[in-house]
């Protein structure tokens, strides 16, 4: 069991929601980067080496997270991180009907807009392990 | 050919969506030119280029290749490489056109080449409609227009694409964004003639070609290649940025001490002075003059004489990489004793 | 595991680049040198893989590519006669860095060899025929494959009739071999040299092209076959024309620098027509239609 935190690198645009999942994650023993743009995010995953990646797809421009994933499958040694996607994309674009789960964003899961957090912890921890020195909490769901 | 209509304002997505046939590549800025480079956020794509300035052929024969690796106990081919999937986005139909020449060469016959072909076989071509710049003459070239060697191409009819689907993979690549396709209306078919007729008359360059191989046979001592071979310095530039130009050297490289290295193939061209030349010293083109004929009369006729059409395909890229303006619809219509109208 | 769908699956099309690949040498081992005139060796190859030794087969004409490891590649025309496939014979010429390597070799060593390429002289075409075969200096070289296809196929052909000629009796290839077949009723052979200071000569002392006095040709029904510097060229086409050769029944072997030896490389050129895929058999006609031939 290793005595480091797991990193997380979380890129949004969104201040607001960037924030408070950043606490809640911290608050669950998780080491939380921030990026606000693609670009930055797949910089700072290379910098950091996350263990997990979280990832908006809608940012500045409408698809910059599904270019910044495939960058990031495309890094040596970040091929394998596990990338989960947050997004707002079918309440933004209500005509885009292209499903995730045919594969094709090169995910690990999806998680629509709001958020369910305990959700999303359950998958991080099932994927990760659990964070260190997690404190037990029921923030309910962040929009 | 299945055809589709995809609105200009869902192209983004659909790019988003194709990814995952491969990385995508398409036209970027580079300065004032354009240069065709991985994508990494859509806003980069400058789909409205008028050239790039080396032509797709750099993904199926790269201008240096690794073959084979070599010890004392023979050579075992390279394949590092050849399976990365790329999907190039926004591909002229001249550069289509050049590509299913350069197909024929290296497909065709009995002796295929198996790095070009799994190059092809992995490298996805979404083609994109034009407008011609004045150093455009691919219509003359009959290269505008292309029904093959393309997986998806776009056309434009205005605020939307008319998209011909061209293979089984062009065609999973419709279906993985099925939602942002919409079927083609009669007005949109109108649309996409008005367009066309439109660009055909946008064209400045023209030049006959029916009966070039005649000329071309009796201008053969014609003074004008003496003026060429004086004006031109044998860069190469011409060659490299040429979508059908293939020549290429093979070398075999030595790791110091070992009896172990590499043979790779690099661009060449019949410009330079090593081409014709055989062991034992003779160069069987010596002269500049000779070595400029031989590339116009390679590419406008000598091609014709095996594949029945020119090599050229009209995309004006050897006009804006000359160092010293040679022009090619200039040298063509000077040996037809046609006035170059520009 | 993430879904990763950008690692390649494997595919048929890169194991065409392992398996079938035609630029890849076959590695065959010298089995043999022999010293014939000053830099123009005769080596003898023989294929280490014994699938490829068996189905190894050429036409007269022919070449092959030969590799030497950290030298490179160049074109060799075989000498050897298909008929005799057990071994393969190159008389190679030392010009330059591939050649140079080669002469530094010794029995057993290895080298890289595919093929064959070109298009070979038309066999089917000459077969009933009469078939003359003219060969000035280091010409015999790629000349010698069709002199033993006839002799060994030789039912079906009609006359034979071999002219050799050189400057002087040292610089003849396979001196003994010519010699053997001056007795030989079913093909008429003149030797002939410029010049023989030694006097050791037994037969002709006299041009390549006066060899033409002392034979018996038929320019209806005989293919002609010619190979020598250009000189040679010259004189004898002008006594083919002469005798009233048609343009395409003389044929020539001719020789460009080649990289790839399957008409990609485009250094074998001449003209629009590619050397490893058109020729390096010519016919007459040929060089005269095509610009740069000769």
């Amino acid at each position: 069991m290793s005595s480091e935190r797991k990193r997380i690198v979380l890129v949004d645009d969104d201040d607001d929601f960037a924030a408070a999942v950043t606490a809640f994650l911290e608050l669950h023993g998780f080491e939380v980067h921030r990026a606000a743009d693609g670009r930055s995010g797949v910089t700072l995953a290379k910098m950091v080496r996350p263990d997990l990646v979280l990832m908006d797809v809608i940012m500045g421009e409408r698809t910059e997270g599904f270019f910044a994933v495939q960058n990031l499958r495309r890094t040596p040694g970040l091929e394998q991180v596990p990338v989960f996607v947050i997004s707002s994309v079918y309440s933004a674009e209500p005509q885009f009907k292209v499903t995730p789960e045919r594969g094709w964003l090169a995910h690990d899961e999806f998680f629509q807009k709001p958020v369910d957090l305990p959700a999303l912890l359950k998958s991080i921890t099932a994927r990760l392990g659990g964070g260190e020195g997690a404190l037990a909490t029921n923030p309910g769901t962040i929009k | 050919m299945k055809t589709l209509k995809l609105p200009k304002s869902k192209l983004d997505f659909f790019a988003a969506v194709i990814q995952q046939f491969g990385e995508v590549h398409a036209p970027v800025a580079r300065g004032d030119e354009f240069a065709f480079e991985r994508l990494e956020r859509w806003s980069d794509a400058r789909l409205d280029y008028n050239r790039t300035i080396l032509p797709p052929k750099k993904y199926f024969l790269p201008p240096r290749e690794e073959m084979f690796t070599y010890t004392a106990d023979g050579y075992v081919p390279s394949t590092e490489g050849l399976d990365q999937k790329l999907v190039l986005f926004g591909v002229h139909a001249c550069d289509v056109y050049g590509l299913n020449i350069l197909d024929e060469v290296f497909l065709d016959g009995p002796h295929p080449d198996p790095y070009y072909k799994a190059r092809r076989r992995n490298v996805a071509v979404i083609g994109i409609d034009c407008i011609p710049d004045e150093n455009c003459f691919c219509r003359s070239m009959r290269a505008d227009f292309v029904d093959k060697g393309f997986d998806l191409f776009f056309y434009d009819m205005g605020d939307a694409f008319f998209t011909l689907v061209g293979t089984a993979l062009g065609d999973d690549m419709v279906l993985s964004a099925a939602s942002l396709f919409e079927p083609v209306a009669p007005q949109d078919v109108a649309a996409y003639k008005a367009h066309s007729q439109a660009k055909a008359e946008m064209f400045k360059l023209d030049v006959e070609i029916r009966d070039l191989p005649e000329i071309f046979e009796m201008e053969y001592t014609s003074a004008i290649w003496e003026e060429l071979g004086e004006k031109c310095l044998a860069c190469g530039a011409c060659s490299m940025v040429c979508p059908t130009c293939y020549c290429y050297d093979v070398q075999d490289t030595v790791k110091l001490g070992e009896c172990a290295g590499s043979r790779e193939r690099c661009w060449d061209t019949c410009l330079f002075s090593s081409h014709a030349r055989v062991a034992g010293g003779e160069n069987f083109r010596e002269e500049q003059s000779d070595r400029i004929k031989f590339r116009f009369y390679h590419k406008q006729r000598g091609f014709v004489a095996e594949y029945g059409r020119p090599s050229c395909i009209g995309c004006g890229r050897c006009i804006v990489s000359c160092p010293v303006d040679i022009h090619v619809v200039e040298v063509l219509n000077r040996l037809r004793g046609v006035a170059h109208v520009a | 595991m993430s879904p990763n769908v950008l690692a390649p699956a494997p595919q048929p099309a890169i194991e065409a680049v392992r398996l079938g690949n035609p630029y890849a040498p076959h590695n065959a081992r010298i089995v043999g040198v022999q010293r014939m005139v000053e830099d123009n060796h005769l080596f003898t190859f023989r294929f280490v893989d014994p699938e490829i030794a068996r189905s190894f087969s050429h036409r007269p004409g022919q070449f092959i590519m030969l590799s030497i490891p950290g030298a490179g590649e160049a074109p060799i025309s075989i000498s050897s006669s298909p008929t005799r496939p057990h071994v393969l014979e190159l008389c190679v010429r030392r010009a330059g860095r591939v050649t140079d390597a080669l002469y530094r070799m010794r029995v057993n060593d290895l080298v890289g060899i595919r093929g064959p390429y070109g298009n070979g002289f038309p066999v089917e075409e000459m077969v009933g025929g009469d078939v003359l075969m003219a060969a000035g200096g280091l010409g015999m070289a790629p000349l010698r494959s069709l002199l033993w296809y006839t002799l060994d196929n030789r039912s079906q052909f009609g006359k034979l009739t071999l002219m050799y000629g050189g400057r002087n009796p040292e610089s003849m290839l396979y001196r003994n071999e010519m010699s053997s077949l001056v007795d030989r009723p079913d093909i008429h052979t003149l030797l002939g040299v410029d010049a023989d200071p030694s006097g050791t000569w037994k037969y002709h002392v006299c041009r390549l092209a006066d060899l033409f006095d002392f034979a018996d040709i038929d320019p209806r029904t005989t293919h002609a076959a010619v190979c020598g510097p250009p000189i040679v060229y010259r004189f004898i086409l002008q006594r083919l024309l002469k005798l009233g050769f048609s343009k395409d029944r003389i044929l020539m072997s001719l020789e460009r620098h080649m990289k790839c030896g399957v008409g990609k490389c485009g250094h074998c050129s001449i003209g629009y027509k590619y050397t490893c895929i058109h020729g390096p058999i010519f016919t007459y006609w040929d060089a005269i239609n095509l610009p740069e031939m000769i």
